[in-house]
């Protein structure tokens, strides 16, 4: 018996340190590949035993958002053989980021036209740190909008460093670092950032939003990593 | 020519070969011809069938594992009857998803290397039942039944997803999430 696995040479879409990502066809649906390939600078036994984790724990991240109510690609197949995850392709789509960097070069005053997305952005990371789920690596440019920027379906990607994790602390450097990525990609969108946590809170539900703002607000001063002094 | 065909993804020199029949009459007879390894196929119930896409997703699933012998149960037919399911549990899996002697509408489905179904020549002789055109697999699927079996609960998933992509979701991720 021939076994000829992975068809035609794969589209290769962008590479990463974790990881490269290709196109393809899944049964008629456009189809990204993500392929957590092995590091040649790591134990060969640790690596597998690393790079097995993330697959899965990428694809855990993905279904307890989904099962949260927020958008994240249809999972086809996920061989964890070598590492690969087959999903869902939002072909027509954009980044966040791309999108808010189109309005900024498009609109004289770009603030206003961005505060509906920024608060649905607000209200989609409420819902999904009060389901106790970190993204960990929070940027405009894991935010997709699928279809038309307007409807504002937001679509969060790659949850290579996802996990659970119920404490504030966690959450906190969630929107720290989603801060610092905003701040440094699109200068002057402070005023975006305050819609967000507004929706965030809104959005959260219980009472834990306030104790991530406050530890929001202690990362602020010290950075992502914990003072390790005392 | 009621018989669908479908090259499969992952492994595009295998493909997918399906019927779908209603008023059948001798399932106690195919199943038995399917134990004897007379005909290599499986036997599936419509109504658990949200879209053909979801046949592809398990199949796709099951052939990989038998190429990597990595199957669980002991025939590449029985493994799509096992990936559809997210049960562990293998006598459950066929009593869901496989066709039960009095049911009336099945579906059969064979992989095989492309061009070589024996669907039409060997399996349909056997069938006593009516065919029916593959694309109306739909309207035989009870969505109440599969949110049951998948464990899909109504209120927020529904707003991130379709039936189908949740059902999807949870045949490919069954391995390692519980749900």
């Amino acid at each position: 018996m021939l076994v000829s696995s992975y068809s035609q040479m794969p589209d290769v879409l962008k590479q990463g340190a974790e990881a490269k990502i290709f196109t393809c066809d899944f049964q008629g649906r456009p189809c990204i590949v993500k392929e957590r390939f092995p590091k040649g600078y790591r134990h060969p036994v640790l690596d597998r035993s690393l790079t097995n984790q993330r697959t899965k724990s990428e694809v855990r991240s993905m279904m307890r958002c989904r099962n949260s109510g927020i958008l994240t690609p249809t999972v086809f197949f996920v061989d964890l053989e070598s590492n690969k995850i087959y999903m869902q392709y939002f072909s027509n789509s954009s980044t966040v980021r791309e999108h808010i960097i189109k309005v900024h070069s498009s609109t004289p005053d770009p603030i206003p036209a961005l505060r509906p997305l920024a608060a649905k952005i607000g209200s989609t990371l409420g819902l999904m740190h009060s389901n106790n789920i970190i993204h960990g690596d929070l940027t405009t440019s894991n935010m997709l909008l699928d279809g038309d920027p307007d409807e504002l379906s937001l679509v969060m990607i790659d949850f290579g460093l996802g996990y659970t994790e119920s404490v504030a602390e966690d959450k906190g450097v969630d929107l720290y670092v989603l801060e610092r990525a905003l701040l440094s990609t699109h200068p002057n969108t402070e005023a975006l950032f305050d819609v967000i946590l507004q929706n965030y809170k809104k959005a959260y539900v219980g009472q834990g939003s306030v104790e991530v703002i406050r530890k929001l607000e202690e990362v602020r001063l010290r950075g992502r990593k914990r003072t390790m002094v005392g | 020519m009621a018989t669908y065909t479908e090259n499969l993804s992952l492994h595009p020199n295998h493909a997918v070969s399906a019927v779908l029949v209603d008023n059948a009459s001798n399932i106690a007879e195919l199943k038995s011809l399917i134990m004897n390894q007379t005909i290599d196929a499986c036997l599936i119930r419509p109504p658990m069938i949200a879209d053909r896409f979801q046949l592809m997703v398990a199949a796709n699933r099951a052939l990989h594992l038998h190429l990597q012998n990595k199957r669980i149960t002991k025939t590449l037919h029985s493994e799509v009857l096992f990936s559809l399911s997210i049960s562990k549990n293998i006598t459950d899996c066929f009593k869901k998803f496989g066709a039960s002697d009095d049911d009336k509408s099945l579906i059969i489905l064979e992989i095989h290397e492309r061009g070589q179904s024996r669907l039409d020549d060997l399996v349909l002789p056997k069938v006593k039942g009516e065919l029916i055109p593959f694309d109306d697999l739909p309207k035989y699927s009870n969505h109440d039944l599969i949110k049951k079996v998948y464990k899909i609960k109504e209120d927020s998933e529904k707003k991130s997803s379709s039936l189908l992509d949740s059902v999807v979701c949870r045949i490919s991720s069954q391995d390692f999430v519980s749900t």
